[in-house]
């Protein structure tokens, strides 16, 4: 039956049975070998891939944040001078209504400079007539 | 004036739309994550009342009448429809409106029915209860804002970028006129001062009278204004747009502005008592705006509202400053002047006196009090329950005046007035009838008084003077709607022959008046002048002395439109159009001729006139001592104007020898020869022949002849002077009268002349019998 298959039963030193021949044996054993290494190299290979992967990713979200945030400081750049605008004017009327209160307030210290100017004359007046009225007394 | 602005997040997760206070004081707010919520009055939140199926838009509480306040709301909604909605948040109506949503919903101030608005262009207003009345407009574009006009009777609408106001009755006239440059967001109409209020995509709010006269426009504020209210006492409104929140003076100027970071203010609404605001955020928040820093002078006081709660008084003189808590309630008005501060809260008044800031008198009140109106010895206050009230400075009731369809809260400040005796009221239901109450009783002035002034056209403003003692001394001051300042009495001189007491108009173009509390002198801001009258009361007596008393100066720096504040002592304050408060100073000297007038010390106010030696002042004196029937001080003051032929008059009233002729001498110099003949006719026994020589002075001669014969004496007299009159001026005699009696009666001059002379030997010696020696005027006459 053996030599019909072309299969060659034999034992090693070991005396355990082989089907393959001790020559061929051992070479598969070498390959067998050699498979693993090779897959564990490979192994090896995907992880540093996966880990350049991974950087690379982290890079390209970091990149795009700061494209981002560089869009966003370009938007903010644009719409800085509108905002400066609108500032100016939000700030302009501030100062228009505290221009109108300032001019509200001075004129109602205007008023009230011309009443103390007025009061002054008045007892200026009055302590005058009262001199002249002791002048005239005696001549009358 | 300033608003304490609060902003609160965090309890509504979408834009608040509307917000609606209860009448005691809580708020009710809807947002878009169709949630209802309830905040107490100091703005925190209160609890969720309820959920709602659809988006509000507008709501608006049902208004209280009297003490009865109600416990119901109508809210708009974005889906068409239109609900009532009680107190507890049970649904209690709803009703489709409107195709598209319903934009803004209103109930009339009485309460009658509800008008809403919306998408579809559609104005419709609802009964009570949620029937459809009438359809009031169709526009076809979306409409934005409406409001009730005080009587209830008239709605107003902002119609894309025109105001209309539009009857609710049918056949009433449409008054409609462009408002604002762009859609008009807001609108308002306010119950005490009748203005209105909008305001629009333009930017600016206008403020408007009831005819459509612009009275305000403000500058551009960067936004769109999204929501106008008047604060209910009619003397400031607030404005909302995108981060802004103002608070105006009626005339347009603002007291604050404030940015609170809420998102656009779509919805405003300020309390009853109108010391509280709150305003829906675009961004969720409801905003809160306290009313703080009202301020009041008077003499050397100043009153600041410091918070609600607090009032601090500072005595500029002796730079004292007291606090004065109020842990019982906010304050809700307060009035400084005549020595006391009077400060209402909900349900109490306390009355301070300047001199003791310690122990207030305390009254309590059934209503909340929204104006006080301060006199000599009294004050009043007003409420809606109980309506005028006055009380003295102790605290005691004085009166409760009232009348037939007087409402309390169409009253303000300036159709009211006190004095000592007698306080006027301008009602609203008849704007041409100014109603005079006694003080003491009450009731309106009866029997031969004038219960009611009745002018021709709308009076706006109604003043009392506040110096003189005693009725008949009392005038009243008012401005019609012409700007037209006039004068009468408040009791009429002739009383029983006609109630209706003279009116005499002062001047025209008139912006504002006021009287002063040391005199009866009256100033008033008219075209542009500051005008003083030192007697106004001249009126009645000489036209030309009224002038001659009064001063005038150029007021141009008041500007359009001034108020004159108070006028106390010598100093007028005056409000400007954009809010300067100026003061202007007038003579001291006749509230000090008053003051000597007042005690009969006539010779005192002589020398006063002699020192100072002012035309205006002798003009005055001159007419007081012609009030006062002292005529040696007449000739005196008139000979100091040099007005030679009142002078004159004078010297011969002081020839006449009894008193009555001279009393209707002075009549007749006061214009009033009806009242001259009534006094020598009431005289006993009644001086016929001098009545009969006034008329013919008068030319009268009809009337002369008829009191000749009526009393059968002078006819001859009568005739004769008749005769020299024609004769004298080239004419025939063609009265039938007349020619009857000459074919009847001889003229014989000698007669007549004999017949005067005894006539005046006849009243010569009665005025020597009747008075005696010991009279005064008789001595000073010799």
């Amino acid at each position: 039956m053996n030599e019909d298959n072309g299969v060659q039963i034999s034992f090693d030193e070991e005396c355990r049975i082989r089907v393959l021949d001790p020559e061929q044996f051992k070479h598969s054993e070498m390959l067998e070998e050699e498979c693993r290494g090779f897959v564990d190299k490979i192994r090896e290979f995907n992880a540093s891939v996966h880990t350049i992967v991974e950087v690379l990713h982290e890079n390209a979200a970091r990149i795009d944040k700061e494209k981002l945030r560089a869009i966003g400081q370009r938007n903010k750049v644009e719409g800085e001078l509108e905002y400066r605008l609108r500032q100016k004017a939000s700030l302009q009327t501030m100062l228009k209504e505290k221009m109108l209160e300032l001019d509200r307030q001075n004129l109602q210290y205007q008023s009230l400079l011309r009443i103390e100017s007025e009061q002054l004359a008045l007892i200026e007046r009055l302590s005058n007539s009262e001199t002249l009225t002791e002048q005239e007394a005696p001549r009358k | 004036m300033k608003l304490e602005v609060k902003c609160r997040t965090g309890v509504h997760k979408e834009m608040v739309t509307a917000v609606a206070w209860t009448p005691d004081n809580e708020l009710y707010s809807m947002s878009d994550d169709n949630t209802v919520h309830r905040w107490d009055g100091s703005g925190d939140p209160a609890g969720k009342v309820t959920g709602l199926d659809a988006f509000v838009t507008s709501v608006d509480w049902f208004p209280s009448s009297g003490a009865r306040s109600s416990d119901l709301f109508a809210a708009a909604c974005s889906d068409g429809t239109v609900r009532l909605i009680t107190r507890a948040g049970r649904e209690e109506k709803k009703v489709s409106a409107h195709m598209g949503a319903v934009v803004c919903i209103r109930w009339s101030p009485d309460g009658s029915a509800l008008c809403s608005c919306g998408e579809d262009g559609d104005v419709k207003i609802w009964s009570r209860s949620g029937n459809l009345r009438s359809t009031l407009m169709q526009t076809g574009h979306s409409l934005y804002a409406l409001a009730w006009s005080p009587d209830s009777e008239s709605v107003v609408v902002g119609a894309g970028r025109d105001l209309a106001i539009k009857g609710v009755q049918a056949g009433r006239k449409q008054l409609r006129w462009p408002a604002h440059e762009g859609l008009v967001i807001a609108v308002d109409w306010n119950m005490v001062n009748d203005l209105l209020l909008s305001g629009g995509e333009d930017c600016s709010y206008r403020v408007w009278d009831s005819f459509g006269r612009q009275m305000f426009q403000s500058g551009g504020l960067g936004y769109t204004i999204t929501s106008v209210k008047w604060c209910p006492n009619g003397e400031t409104f607030a404005v909302g747009a995108f981060n802004t929140l103002r608070l105006c003076d009626k005339t347009g100027w603002s007291h604050s502005r404030d940015r609170p970071q809420s998102g656009s203010l779509t919805s405003l609404t300020w309390t009853p008592d109108g010391t509280q605001l709150a305003a829906a955020g675009g961004n969720g928040s409801v905003v809160f705006g306290q009313v703080i820093e009202r301020s009041l002078e008077w003499d050397i006081f100043e009153a600041v509202l410091v918070s609600p709660f607090k009032i601090k008084v500072s005595d500029v003189g002796s730079e004292v400053v007291e606090e004065l808590d109020f842990s019982g309630g906010r304050v809700v008005e307060m009035s400084l002047g005549f020595g006391h501060l009077v400060a209402a809260t909900h349900n109490q008044v306390l009355i301070y006196s300047v001199t003791n800031w310690n122990t207030p008198y305390i009254l309590d009140m059934r209503g909340a009090t929204s104006l006080i109106v301060q006199a000599e010895t009294q004050f009043l206050t007003l409420d809606t329950v109980q309506g005028v009230q006055i009380w003295t400075y102790e605290g005691r009731h004085v009166s409760n005046p009232r009348f037939q369809n007087l409402r309390a809260d169409y009253l303000s400040g300036r159709a009211i007035s006190l004095s000592e005796d007698a306080v006027a009221i301008l009602d609203r239901s008849s704007p041409k009838c100014v109603r005079v109450c006694d003080v003491a009783t009450g009731r309106p002035l009866a029997d031969g008084r004038a219960a009611e002034v009745v002018h021709e056209c709308e009076v706006e403003e109604v003043f009392l003077s506040q110096f003189s003692k005693g009725l008949s001394e009392r005038r009243l001051a008012f401005i019609d709607r012409n700007k037209e300042l006039w004068l009468c009495p408040v009791v009429s001189r002739s009383a029983g022959r006609s109630s209706v007491p003279a009116k005499h108009k002062l001047h025209t173009q008139v912006e504002s008046a006021a009287w002063n509390d040391k005199g009866d002198i009256l100033t008033a801001i008219a075209d542009g002048r500051l005008i003083t009258w030192y007697y106004p009361n001249a009126v009645a007596i000489d036209r030309d002395l009224l002038v001659l008393a009064s001063t005038s100066r150029d007021a141009a720096e008041f500007g359009k439109s001034p108020r004159v504040v108070s006028f106390y002592g010598a100093k007028v304050m005056v409000r400007r159009a954009d809010g300067a408060l100026l003061s202007a100073a007038v003579a001291p000297y006749p509230a000090m001729l008053y003051a000597s007038v007042q005690g009969q010390r006539w010779e005192e106010a002589v020398r006063l006139c002699r020192l100072v030696q002012s035309r205006e002042l002798w003009a005055c004196m001159g007419c007081m001592a012609l009030n006062g029937k002292n005529l040696q001080l007449a000739e005196e003051a008139l000979a100091a104007i040099q007005e030679v032929d009142k002078l004159e008059f004078v010297q011969h009233v002081l020839k006449v020898s009894s008193e009555e002729g001279r009393n209707a001498e002075l009549a007749l110099y006061r214009r009033c020869p009806e009242e001259a003949e009534s006094i020598l006719l009431q005289a006993s026994p009644p001086l016929i022949y001098r009545a009969i020589k006034l008329n013919i002075r008068l030319f009268r001669w009809s009337r002369a002849l008829e009191l000749a014969v009526q009393h059968k004496t002078h006819v001859d007299t009568v005739l004769g002077y008749r005769q020299a009159f024609l004769k004298s001026s080239g004419k025939e005699e063609t009265d039938k009268r007349f020619l009857q009696f000459n074919s009847e009666v001889a003229v014989d001059w000698e007669v007549i002349s004999a017949k005067k002379e005894k006539e005046r030997e006849d009243e010569h010696a009665r005025a020597g019998s009747r008075r005696g020696p010991s009279s005064g005027m008789d001595r000073e006459m010799k």
